[in-house]
């Protein structure tokens, strides 16, 4: 694709853009220094992975990516590291140490989807597709989710009783 | 001339520029905030904004504040950390200005058409409140710590129910797209098939925009102004401005899911949208209009009081409110 063709088509640009930012945030999440900052590139990254996800024909998954990771885990990570009051610093080695982790996740995911090169997605997922799948094919699975998520549910009531009586 | 009209009319222009974006949402800034501060004046016996325009009660008090924040210095604190102290509020403001893009103003009239148009607003909305947080962590200030941690906490209290109450809205409809949703009222509204989702939806309204009586996080007379105490200038005006955007934002959904948008303006009234767009402006107006009264009438919650109005009877009202839809559309539906 020529310079002026790919100027002239909003997705690849969109596409290279969202890579970018996604890249360039998943590399800041490890090395910034402070958490706070480190919390604000992984809700960038965030929403460079929705963008993504929203280019390959997956809309609904992009947006509860973001309600899921941006909204509520971010939200949730700064409101745990802002009530310390003095955020911790992450040390040097262990920085190092998340980037080796980081180079061996990439050489993974590049094994697994080295075959779907070239590939693009041509079509588009529907939310009441999705909806129907869930319901109809996959009612088993969604049953035993909604089952784990309850458990999860009632452990944290648990939990937040016995804070109250001791 | 008649060329750059039918751009601006254009929709994918007309409504971030126009209505209900930029244009509207600023005008309706320097409204509100007077409304607000006229009405609490009126019903405390004081006269409120007057000087500036005399004849109209001070009506263009706003304006003056506006040039007033305009060529004020930002002052700038040694401490803070200076990138999410400048930069914060310009994104914070952005992204609760952004969700317009996703409103209809008009049957057929929208920016951005897609069959999740809810599901993107309300995505949009859950931005915001992370850069209130960070914006009070860099302000090195203790009540802007003590105003972001309020910030987060109301977060964890009013997004699931807003959530599921406006979910329970697209239950009741069938449909994900609010244009369809307001199709769907053409002969009832949506606050008579589910009352109990509308009312969930309109305290949470007051929640998460930091209106009365919960207005805890800016709580002027405990923490001075919350997590934007260090701001001045122009800094402060964004950061003041950014929870009416959000106001502004919420209360056209309202008006637009739940008092039926454009209806009851007849089918042959509605092309152009012109008079539709007229009437969802106004019916979110009265919206913005109770939520500013509550100052004058209502006292501030505690935050654990607010958490325990959230937690023990807004989301189990949500999860009713979804039940009540489920149970319209068993009787036959919209």
């Amino acid at each position: 694709m020529s310079v002026s063709e790919l100027l002239g088509n909003p997705v690849a640009l969109s596409f290279i853009a969202a890579t970018f930012l996604t890249l360039v945030s998943a590399v800041a999440v490890i090395w910034h220094k402070s958490i706070v900052y480190a919390a604000f590139f992984l809700s960038m990254l965030g929403v460079g992975n929705a963008i993504l996800m929203t280019l390959l024909g997956y809309p609904v998954i992009a947006l509860f990516h973001l309600v899921v990771y941006v909204g509520a885990a971010v939200t949730f990570i700064l409101f745990s590291v802002v009530m310390l009051r003095e955020a911790p610093m992450v040390e040097l080695k262990e920085r190092y140490l998340a980037l080796i982790a980081l180079a061996l996740l990439s050489i993974l995911l590049l094994y697994v989807f080295s075959g779907y090169v070239g590939m693009t997605s041509s079509y588009y997922v529907s939310y009441k597709e999705i909806t129907a799948l869930l319901v109809e094919k996959y009612w088993f699975a969604l049953i035993i989710a909604a089952i784990a998520l309850v458990t999860t549910l009632i452990e944290a009531i648990t939990l937040a009783r016995k804070e109250v009586v001791s | 001339m008649m060329d750059l009209l039918d751009l601006i009319l254009q929709p994918w222009i007309f409504i971030p520029l126009i209505f209900p974006g930029l244009t509207t949402a600023f005008l309706v800034l320097l409204g509100i905030i007077w409304a607000e501060r006229k009405i609490a004046a009126k019903v405390q016996m004081r006269y409120g904004p007057l000087y500036v325009l005399k004849p109209l009660g001070g009506a263009i008090q706003m304006i003056a504040d506006l040039l007033r924040y305009l060529f004020a210095e930002p002052i700038i604190p040694k401490d803070v950390d200076k990138l999410t102290f400048i930069f914060a509020p310009l994104i914070l403001f952005g992204l609760s200005y952004l969700p317009t893009i996703v409103l209809p103003a008009g049957p057929g009239f929208t920016a951005i058409s897609s069959e999740m148009s809810l599901l993107i607003l309300l995505g949009l909305l859950t931005l915001s409140p992370v850069f209130t947080m960070i914006l009070a962590w860099g302000s090195n200030n203790k009540f802007s710590l003590i105003g972001g941690l309020r910030e987060g906490y109301l977060v964890t209290t009013y997004e699931i129910p807003l959530f599921l109450s406006a979910l329970s809205m697209a239950v009741l409809y069938g449909t994900l797209d609010i244009t369809a949703m307001v199709e769907a009222q053409k002969n009832v509204w949506g606050i008579f098939l589910n009352p109990l989702a509308a009312i969930v939806f309109l305290v949470l309204i007051l929640i998460s925009t930091s209106k009365f009586p919960f207005e805890i996080a800016e709580a002027e007379s405990e923490i001075v102004m919350g997590p934007f105490t260090e701001y001045s200038g122009i800094f402060y005006g964004l950061v003041m401005g950014a929870s009416y955007l959000k106001l502004y934002v919420l209360s056209l959904l309202y008006a637009l899911i739940f008092l039926g948008g454009w209806y009851p303006l007849p089918s042959f009234l509605q092309n152009p949208p012109f008079l539709a767009g007229i009437m969802v402006f106004v019916k979110g107006l009265v919206i913005m209009f109770i939520a500013i009264f509550m100052r004058a009438i209502y006292p501030r919650y505690r935050i654990d009081q607010a958490i325990q109005i959230g937690w023990h009877k807004l989301v189990p009202l949500a999860i009713l409110s979804i039940f009540l839809s489920l149970l319209v559309v068993y009787l036959g539906g919209v």
